[in-house]
């Protein structure tokens, strides 16, 4: 029976070995938070983005993409969006986008296929645990950019801040912190509406995906503070594979569903910013 | 405040021990986890600590336990803790134990705690409750806790309605030697608790110092290291924490 037991789990280990990387348990399985916010901090911030008129625009969100060997749900999303008569002006792809060493080189195939560079839907993307499995910090710097960023949309007089944060090791690390803090402290102040997406969800009132963690204890109260501290509307978060909705004073915490192929609950969130701010999931 | 806060609690922990403290025949090892023998009636535990985190940073904090034998099988401890990082505790702990063959007893541990975080003007409460075995060579518990989270002064309020508490340790030597040294995982610190996939990993031991008149005390140390994003299969480092305590056995 042991024997049964240890060829058991030494298969599945060998099965799993191109989508999970358990080096991770004994240390980051890629550059740590301080060195990717460090390499961020070296690269230039997405470009604002201006609208003509004073219109409410509309924001896409989902995550956990986990491209293994498709990824057709998010197929349709970047293709009814790009088709669509009204299109969204944003879409935000909230982190784990692959699940296998050289998945995103095709998550980024699929994303330029689907929708064209410098125009409507714009894409913007987090950073997840399982994109850095394998050590693909790098190939995700190089095919999307910056772990942790901001940006606004600006309409005339009117400005909303979007801020990105790097979750990946579950934490942000002293040198996004007092980013974070200092984006906050000094420039909050200048915009309407504030939202911060990020992959990790900071609350664990849902078990479905038991084993998995996510943030710890502290930087959800940290996190948490500060979001009401500086008016942050709402908070996007993903990782938890199941939708939730929570609102502490005067935040609003979001967590998406997976967009993963063959996932029982696939959807995106629809996120319309006017005078407030409105959403509802639209299921795949 | 929180510097304010910490001297006077050093304060009158100074002048509390020798004044407080009186004799009896036994006083039970590793007052941590461990449920104590019944033959213990009271205990003062007091401790001073340093630690890091990536979120508070560096801090001292100062914690004070009192615990006394309310039955033969029911030990009631309360506490209080503040840290530098203007984050305080309170706790209450009850262990229910009955005798389980020649050298283990079982029992249920309810675990209640409730934490300021005033840099975040947020607070908690958890409510942890366990079973438990406890033998002279180690003790493993598990149960289940629930957590409240809500800020100090707005609206609203967060619930995990469940999450998974354990706490497990093995000596090298019997509970009542005059050391002994122990390994220990939990997600139960004696002043925070931590969600399931937050263990502190844990090497402690203590040392009977004195016995007299005046009482019997134990120096304790407890050095633990805890990583982030461990079941998320990207881990990395989170925090340490090194606590040198004294528990006067009254």
């Amino acid at each position: 029976m042991r024997n049964i037991i240890i060829a058991a789990l030494a298969a599945t280990l060998l099965l799993a070995c191109d989508r999970y990387d358990p080096t991770g348990f004994f240390a980051s399985p890629s550059a740590g938070v301080e060195k990717r916010f460090a390499e961020s901090e070296a690269m230039s911030e997405p470009d604002d983005i201006y609208l003509t008129g004073t219109e409410d625009y509309t924001v896409l969100y989902c995550g956990d993409v986990h491209y293994s060997e498709s990824a057709d749900n998010l197929r349709t999303l970047l293709r009814s969006a790009t088709d669509a008569d009204t299109r969204p002006l944003l879409i935000v792809i909230n982190g784990d986008l692959t699940d296998r060493d050289g998945g995103l080189r095709e998550v980024r195939r699929i994303i330029d296929g689907e929708t064209v560079p410098g125009a409507q839907p714009y894409i913007f993307t987090s950073i997840g645990n399982h994109d850095l499995y394998f050590n693909q910090w790098e190939t995700y710097r190089e095919l999307f950019g910056r772990s942790s960023y901001s940006f606004a949309v600006r309409m005339g007089t009117v400005a909303d801040l979007f801020i990105c944060l790097d979750t990946g090791n579950a934490q942000l690390g002293r040198r996004q912190k007092a980013w974070l803090e200092r984006l906050l402290r000094e420039e909050r102040d200048r915009y309407r509406h504030c939202t911060i997406f990020t992959h990790t969800n900071l609350w664990l009132t849902d078990y479905s995906q038991f084993p998995t963690g996510s943030m710890p204890t502290l930087e959800t109260v940290y996190l948490a503070g500060l979001a009401a501290e500086h008016g942050v509307e709402l908070f996007v978060q993903s990782h938890d594979h199941h939708r939730d909705e929570r609102c502490m004073d005067g935040v609003r915490y979001v967590t998406l569903d997976a967009i993963e192929d063959g996932a029982a609950n696939a959807s995106y969130l629809e996120t319309v910013y006017g005078k407030n701010i409105t959403y509802r999931f639209i299921e795949l | 405040m929180a510097k304010t806060l910490s001297l006077t609690l050093l304060l009158s922990l100074a002048v509390l021990l020798p004044a407080g403290a009186q004799c009896l025949r036994s006083v039970g090892a590793c007052h941590g986890s461990g449920i104590p023998p019944a033959s213990s009636r009271h205990s003062i535990e007091a401790a001073l600590a340093y630690g890091y985190n990536t979120t508070e940073r560096s801090y001292g904090s100062i914690g004070l336990t009192y615990s006394g034998m309310a039955a033969r099988w029911a030990r009631l401890s309360a506490g209080a803790w503040a840290s530098t990082s203007d984050s305080y505790a309170l706790k209450l702990r009850a262990d229910f134990s009955w005798q389980a063959g020649r050298r283990g007893r079982i029992g249920l541990r309810n675990h209640y705690l409730y934490s300021a975080y005033a840099y975040a003007s947020m607070q908690g409460f958890d409510a942890a409750l366990m079973a438990a075995y406890d033998h002279d060579y180690f003790y493993a518990g598990i149960g289940a806790v629930t957590r409240l989270f809500a800020p100090l002064r707005g609206g609203g309020l967060i619930c995990e309605p469940i999450d998974m508490a354990y706490d497990i340790e093995g000596r090298i030597f019997p509970k009542g030697h005059p050391w002994n040294i122990a390994l220990q995982i939990t997600n139960l610190q004696p002043f925070r608790t931590g969600r399931f996939y937050e263990p502190e990993l844990i090497l402690k031991g203590n040392c009977r110092v004195y016995e007299g008149r005046a009482g019997r005390y134990r120096a304790t140390l407890r050095t633990a290291y805890r990583p982030a994003g461990l079941l998320s299969i990207a881990t990395s480092f989170y925090g340490i924490e090194i606590t040198a305590g004294v528990i006067c056995g009254i």
